[in-house]
């Protein structure tokens, strides 16, 4: 066996190609042990297709994953002992029970499962519904049912497309505390996500690919430090002087499509454009922000067309 | 959702080889399908279908299906009520079978999305492969051992355990006719076993449940009706379902096992391939998207039905290829000492003493009005079968013959030889053996 590079998943020049398609075009992606890593991309990015391949379900047409430190080739399964997950909607046998299908699916791991279905199930919040066929599981009970079905391989590294897509707000929140607990007691985990905010919330590192390329990699961090100033938006009770007092105290200001103020300023001179306003007796009447920071680059890291001729599917 | 505790994910790459065996993936498969309730019934089928049949057959005596080998004695008695069943079975039991258990054990991984469910489990593509065929493989093994074992103990407790009247005319002997009876059913199983593998192919290929389910029933009809309009043996050979018809050899005196060596190696050969090409399907399929969509299966569909359509041209073209086995020669060497055999079991069953098959008979047979060439399938066949009697010198009788293209053929002379029903000598009534037989000479 080969030794461990300190990194869970190493996925390097991964191509796909689907007829004239390329859903992916040479991607590098880097997960160390003990982290949480975010993938983000657009509809139609390549995640699905790039999570396929690190599950082994699809073959790359170039380049290669490793799994700590250990080549995986598609189908290889001794090279993913030690991964579990899903990609897109979680899919079971509808005329089997929860807990059922759990088992069965525990019989294919061998005596590689070391939680019980029952432990499972009772972490995900489907505790007294064991007994209940899937066919009548509501989109987030299969989504529950289906990290449930990871968790019973008790995997080193966890891949997951989309978790918390059809839980309502508990048990989304509910599904981030586990992932973070999965990573502090030493797991891996690489996720994908539409959601910007999850992804700040619970992920160490992020990977942004945009039309089968990556885009951008790195700490939170980083992400946060490259992300734009942010974009407010202002109503006032007079928005005329506003916006003159604003170009006077160095302020981005403009309108909107909709005649809104929107303002684009650092923490500190917002702050004091707002008390400036108070000053004059304007009043200020609301203030939100218009895009985070982290979409705001998330957007225009995925803007525009990467490759001509060239689309993810 | 609640805390509980999971334990640490193992700090130490597994061992290799911890994955699980062929036992539990075929284990996994089977809880599968016999939770499905569709299939139990169908189990379920097996076991009560071959009762009803015992009681329906006693209920129609003297009479019996005619058409059906062993039919006409299916009131009469239990073994032939079984073999009877072993017949129909071959042609509608097993395609249907292989196809419910067979047809849809891929596809269904397909119509529910569960590929990505287990291909991301610690089994390999083979093992799960191996595993749902012998999952499906048991399951129609079990259904056509229930029908066999149903049909054999449920015709004797029904019908009764009168004497079998074999192929060649001859009573088979009592310590041997459960063991053949037994030995037919199971030798059924390889022809069985190659539909099984048909329907494997058929789901993973076509990856819908429809294709898999009807296919292995579609194809077993075109075969029956390729048979019907074939009288060459190079078809005969190849097809997968002659070999259904190879256990007749084991009711034909003098016995030969070319016709069963022959139908197991035809039936090993069809399911190595029909096996051989899933497994390399299933291998070599990428999962690229979560569900089969409908243009998938439709596109594979149209694949699968172009292959069949060229297969079945091609049969068609090579139906009449080689030299045919059913001339007028076999059947004459067939005919003459198998009403001779029938002559003397019912001397027997009329006096109570055993009869002699030792009057010389000769025949002669030939086709229509004599002018067309004598071989080949037909019902207008006519034999004179001339019983050369020292006492009363040459007595000719014309049997109308119905020749089947698997060498077995059914005689009928009227009432020259009495009734349907005669008497013995205690007034008891019992079929007239030689008012119409069956008998075979065996084919490829």
């Amino acid at each position: 066996m080969e030794e461990s590079s300190g990194l869970a998943l190493e996925a390097r020049g991964l191509v796909k190609r689907f007829g004239e398609t390329v859903a992916a075009a040479g991607v590098d992606v880097s997960v160390g042990e003990g982290t949480v890593c975010g993938l983000l991309g657009r509809n139609g990015a390549g995640k699905t297709t790039l999570l396929r391949m690190i599950l082994g379900l699809l073959p790359p047409d170039e380049g290669d994953v490793r799994l700590f430190g250990r080549e995986a080739a598609a189908g290889d399964i001794g090279a993913r002992e030690a991964v579990a997950g899903f990609v897109e909607e979680p899919r079971f046998y509808p005329y089997l029970s929860a807990c059922r299908n759990l088992e069965l699916l525990t019989r294919l791991d061998g005596d590689g499962a070391r939680v019980t279905p029952e432990a499972a199930l009772e972490r995900v919040g489907l505790a007294g519904r064991e007994r209940d066929k899937v066919r009548g599981f509501s989109t987030g009970m299969r989504q529950r049912l289906g990290i449930a079905a990871a968790l019973v391989r008790s995997p080193r590294l966890l891949v997951l497309d989309e978790p918390t897509i059809g839980l309502d707000p508990a048990g989304a929140v509910s599904v981030r505390a586990m992932v973070r607990e999965i990573a502090a007691s030493g797991g891996t985990v690489f996720l994908s996500s539409h959601n910007m905010a999850e992804v700040a919330d619970i992920c160490d590192s992020v990977v942004i690919i945009h039309e089968g390329h990556k885009v951008w990699d790195g700490t939170l961090e980083r992400l946060r430090e490259e992300a734009p100033v942010a974009t407010y938006r202002l109503w006032t009770s007079d928005d005329e002087r506003a916006e003159a007092l604003g170009r006077e105290n160095g302020v981005d200001i403009s309108r909107s499509s909709s005649s809104e103020l929107m303002i684009r300023a650092e923490d500190a001179l917002r702050d004091k454009f707002v008390i400036e306003l108070a000053h004059e007796n304007i009043a200020v009447r609301q203030l939100e922000p218009d895009v985070p920071p982290l979409e705001a680059l998330f957007i225009s890291l995925t803007s525009g067309t990467k490759t001509t001729g060239e689309e993810a599917s | 959702m609640t805390a509980v505790t999971l334990p640490r994910p193992e700090s130490a790459a597994p061992p290799a080889g911890r994955g699980p065996g062929l036992r539990a993936a075929t284990r996994v498969e089977l809880a599968k399908l016999t939770a499905q309730w569709p299939l139990r019934i169908v189990l379920a089928l097996c076991v009560i279908a071959p009762i009803a049949f015992a009681l329906y057959a006693k209920s129609q005596w003297p009479s019996g299906p005619s058409d059906t080998l062993f039919g006409r004695w299916s009131s009469t008695t239990g073994f032939a009520t079984s073999l009877t069943l072993l017949n129909d079975a071959s042609v509608y039991a097993v395609p249907l079978l292989a196809g419910l258990f067979a047809g849809d054990v891929f596809a269904g991984e397909d119509r529910h999305g569960t590929w990505k469910t287990i291909l991301t489990r610690s089994s390999s593509r083979t093992n799960i492969f191996i595993g749902k065929a012998l999952a499906a493989a048991t399951c129609v093994w079990a259904a056509f051992i229930a029908i066999g074992i149903v049909s054999l103990i449920a015709g004797v407790a029904i019908v009764g355990g009168s004497p079998l009247v074999g192929l060649s005319g001859q009573l088979v002997a009592d310590g041997q006719v459960w063991g053949l009876v037994a030995a037919s059913w199971l030798y059924s199983l390889l022809p069985a076993t190659t539909f099984i593998a048909l329907g494997l192919l058929l789901s993973i290929a076509s990856r819908s449940t429809i294709v898999g389910v009807l296919g292995p029933l579609v194809i077993a009809g075109g075969l029956q009706v390729l048979e019907a309009i074939d009288s060459g043996t190079v078809v005969r050979t190849i097809s997968p379902a002659t070999p259904f018809d190879a256990w007749h050899s084991l009711f034909i005196v003098p016995g030969s096992s070319g016709t069963l060596v022959q139908g197991a190696v035809t039936s090993i050969v069809w399911t190595v391939i029909f096996g051989g090409a899933a497994l390399i399907l299933l291998r070599r399929r990428a999962f690229a998207s979560s569900d089969t969509t409908p243009r998938l299966q439709r596109r594979a569909t149209i694949r699968l039905a172009a292959i069949a359509v060229v297969a079945g041209v091609v049969l068609l073209g090579a139906a009449g290829l080689g030299p045919t086995n059913l001339t007028a020669q076999r059947l004459q060497a067939s005919i003459g000492p198998t009403f001779a055999r029938l002559s003397a079991v019912r001397y027997a069953w009329q006096t109570g003493t055993p009869g002699e098959a030792s009057v010389p008979m000769t025949a002669t047979c030939n086709r229509g009005d004599g002018t067309q060439q004598s071989s080949g399938p037909g019902d207008d066949w006519a034999c004179i079968v001339v019983e050369s009697n020292p006492s009363y010198g040459d007595q000719p009788v014309t049997f109308d013959v119905t020749l089947k293209p698997n060498g077995c053929y059914s005689a009928e002379a009227g009432a020259a030889f009495g009734a349907l029903l005669i008497n013995n000598e205690q007034g008891k009534p019992f079929i007239n053996p030689v008012y119409a037989f069956d008998g075979c000479f065996g084919t490829p």
